[in-house]
């Protein structure tokens, strides 16, 4: 039960010269790892951080916990500076990707280890250790060896030892990546369970969009070594502040145009392979106060967004492969030589021929689901 | 289930069998032969099983030199010998591994150099700073050179490169200091290296000779392979008797093995770490 503050944090690592695959800025004392990362996080809420690999999640979340020291800025858990705090006087505990039980203790051992480190009395042990081993349903393997535990089992018990001890904040570095997909998909109900049952702090990172959106209350994006946005998931699917933002949330990806804005008089027209969207009031008013003149822009539109449509002022495309998913159709198409995903009902499709390839399809998308990016900073125009 | 065994199967079952034979055989005469009277090891053609059993051999081991006060001796030093060896080779071993400092290739490659360099060329240098503090003539001077073993930091040191940092990096977090990550989770986790270095350590102690011989000199303090040795030059000739001291010398090696072999085998695991 905690706050974390992290103000201008920044991690440089020194330079090692094998090493030119990144895509980091170098400095002339290193590769700037994570760069200027600024969040408050409040008590009792559950932060993942997310972002492709190589893009300093794990390093900040390293820089929380203590184990890398920390280049610039300022750490803070409940306003104390933490800096120069070893990890033993942080009072955090952390599930780390590929499990670390101790292998030669039993999973009982394993579980009050970090209690018996402070000192803590038998009945106290006992009774935290029984109680965390409830939460997770991992009462009968208490005296196995970890060796002797699935994927699955070993994921509960290392959160099982970060619970114990009742940490300010707890950190997790991609607990489930190690799973298989549907135990994935059931440890993630349950972290979402367990996070209802304990009150601390969660700072949780993954790679999985899928993921950080079902987890966080807020989620941060990274991109190498910057913080790209910050919100919930609801605002970051819905705003996106940038294309790599845009293209990173939502499965399929959102699908991107080239296109032109134009401005008359305050009102904004965009224009797609020919198609004509005149947008909205709330739109106009935005760009508007940001100043936005008549240019060429990228256009997103996520595939749940597009609507199969009729008439002129409407995109023509081709079917290339469709997908069956039950429920719904996904169409890839080519319009125009790009490529894009419509996602439509099983129901709306019901009785045409869309589904087959080389089968010709028009469609279209209402104004306000459009996101219009500039080429140049490829930052959203609106914000 | 019945396996099907080829040639190459039974070649090397014989191969095996023949090299245990060989090892083992010369370790079954001397215990047979240590209850033989001398006419009877002396004589020709020899025999096998000892046709007059005696234990005399045995007595007169203890009655004609202070066997027991060897015995003492080595068991005291190599002990000391190998538990001091053990925790320093895992902690330097464990600093080289997982620490940073200046120059410390620099360091490790002259801790290196100096396991180039033969014992015996050493030992002159030793002896003559062993002389210059005046520790010769004493337990010090059994126990002290030995409580440092580069072999044996080059050993941990090897085991714990191949550790992987999480389990520390967890002990760290769970709120471990610096030295409670060495004593409850790496040194414990490196068991049966740490066994194979138990056994190195006191074998090495148990069985050394040059140095115990030139750096004391009062019977008091010889170790065993020194005390035989002086039996050899005191009564040459008196072989069942040798044999009896050297059967007897054989059994605390053979306990640790016996002992440690177990270790070995509950040493062996892992599975904490998935990767
Ligand atoms: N000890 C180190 N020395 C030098 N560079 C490092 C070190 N650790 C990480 N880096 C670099 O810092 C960058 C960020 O690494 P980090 O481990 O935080 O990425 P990540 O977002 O966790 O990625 P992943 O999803 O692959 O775990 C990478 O480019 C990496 O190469
Ligand atoms: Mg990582």
């Amino acid at each position: 039960m905690s706050t974390v503050t992290l103000k201008n944090i920044k991690k440089v690592y020194p330079k090692s010269h094998n090493d030119n695959k990144h895509n980091l800025k170098e400095t002339a004392e290193g590769v700037l790892a994570v760069d200027d990362f600024n969040l408050e996080i409040k008590d009792n809420e559950f932060i993942v951080l997310v972002g492709p690999s190589g893009c300093g999640k794990s390093t900040t979340l390293r820089m929380v916990a203590g184990l890398e020291e920390i280049t610039g800025g300022e750490l803070y858990i409940d306003d104390v500076l933490m800096n120069e705090v070893a990890p033993k006087d942080r009072d955090i505990s952390m599930v780390f990707q590929n499990y670390a039980l101790y292998p030669h203790m039993t999973v009982r051992q394993n579980m009050e280890f970090p209690l018996k480190v402070q000192k803590k009395k038998k009945e106290y042990i006992d009774k935290k250790v029984e109680e965390a081993a409830e939460i997770l349903g991992i009462t009968e393997y208490l005296d196995r060896k970890p060796k002797a535990l699935s994927g699955g089992q070993k994921q509960r018990v290392a959160i099982g030892r970060a619970i114990v001890r009742e940490p300010k904040v707890l950190l997790m570095d991609e607990p489930l990546s190690n799973l298989d997909a549907k135990l994935r998909n059931q440890m993630r109900a349950e972290i979402l369970k367990l996070r209802k049952r304990i009150h601390t702090t969660f700072i949780y990172v993954t790679h999985d969009q899928t993921e950080a959106m079902t987890l966080g209350d807020r989620i941060v994006i990274m991109k190498d070594g910057v913080v790209q946005q910050i919100g919930t998931p609801q605002e970051v699917f819905d705003n996106p502040h940038n294309l790599f933002v845009a293209g990173f949330i939502g499965t399929p990806q959102m699908n991107f145009y080239d296109g032109r804005l134009l401005e008359d008089n305050g009102k904004y027209t965009v224009e797609i392979q020919g198609m004509k969207v005149a947008l909205g009031k709330e739109k106009n008013e935005r760009l508007k106060a940001n100043g936005v003149v008549s240019q060429d822009v990228t256009v997103g539109v996520r595939p749940e967004h597009i609507v199969l449509a009729e008439g002129d002022n409407v995109i023509r495309s081709v079917v290339d492969v469709s997908e069956m998913m039950g429920s719904e159709v996904h169409l890839h198409v080519t319009a125009n030589g790009q490529e894009s995903i419509i996602i439509v009902p099983t129901n709306v499709i019901r009785g045409r021929s869309v589904m087959d390839s080389g089968a010709e399809v028009d469609f279209s998308f209402p104004e306000e689901v459009v996101h219009l990016f500039s080429k140049e900073t490829q930052n959203n125009l609106e914000y | 289930m019945k396996k099907k065994h080829n040639l190459s199967y039974w070649l090397m079952f014989v191969m095996m069998t023949l090299i245990a034979f060989v090892s083992f055989f010369p370790f079954v005469w001397m215990f047979l032969s240590s209850f033989k009277p001398q006419n009877e090891l002396l004589s020709m053609p020899p025999t096998f099983f000892p046709e007059n059993f005696t234990i005399a051999n045995y007595t007169s081991v203890f009655k004609q030199m202070p066997f027991g006060q060897y015995y003492i001796n080595s068991l005291v030093t190599a002990g000391l010998n190998t538990l001091v060896g053990v925790i320093s080779s895992s902690l330097i071993g464990y600093i080289f591994a997982k620490y940073d400092f200046p120059f410390k290739n620099a360091i490790f490659l002259v801790v290196l150099a100096c396991m180039m360099i033969p014992y015996e060329t050493l030992m002159p240098t030793v002896y003559k700073l062993m002389v210059g503090i005046k520790w010769t003539n004493s337990y010090k001077v059994l126990t002290i050179p030995y409580f440092v073993n580069i072999f044996g930091i080059f050993l941990m040191r090897q085991f714990y490169l191949d550790l992987p940092d999480d389990y520390l990096e967890a002990a760290e977090v769970d709120g471990c200091s610096q030295f409670e990550i060495w004593a409850r989770i790496a040194m414990p986790m490196a068991n049966s290296t740490t066994s194979s270095l138990v056994i190195f350590l006191f074998m090495a102690s148990y069985n050394s000779f040059m140095w115990p011989l030139i750096s004391v000199d009062t019977r008091k303090l010889f170790t065993l392979p020194v005390g035989i040795a002086s039996m050899v030059w005191d009564r040459g000739n008196q072989y069942a008797m040798l044999l009896a001291a050297a059967s007897m010398i054989i059994v605390p090696v053979c306990i640790l093995f016996a002992f440690m072999q177990r270790k070995f085998i509950e040493g062996m695991t892992s599975g904490g770490i998935k990767g």
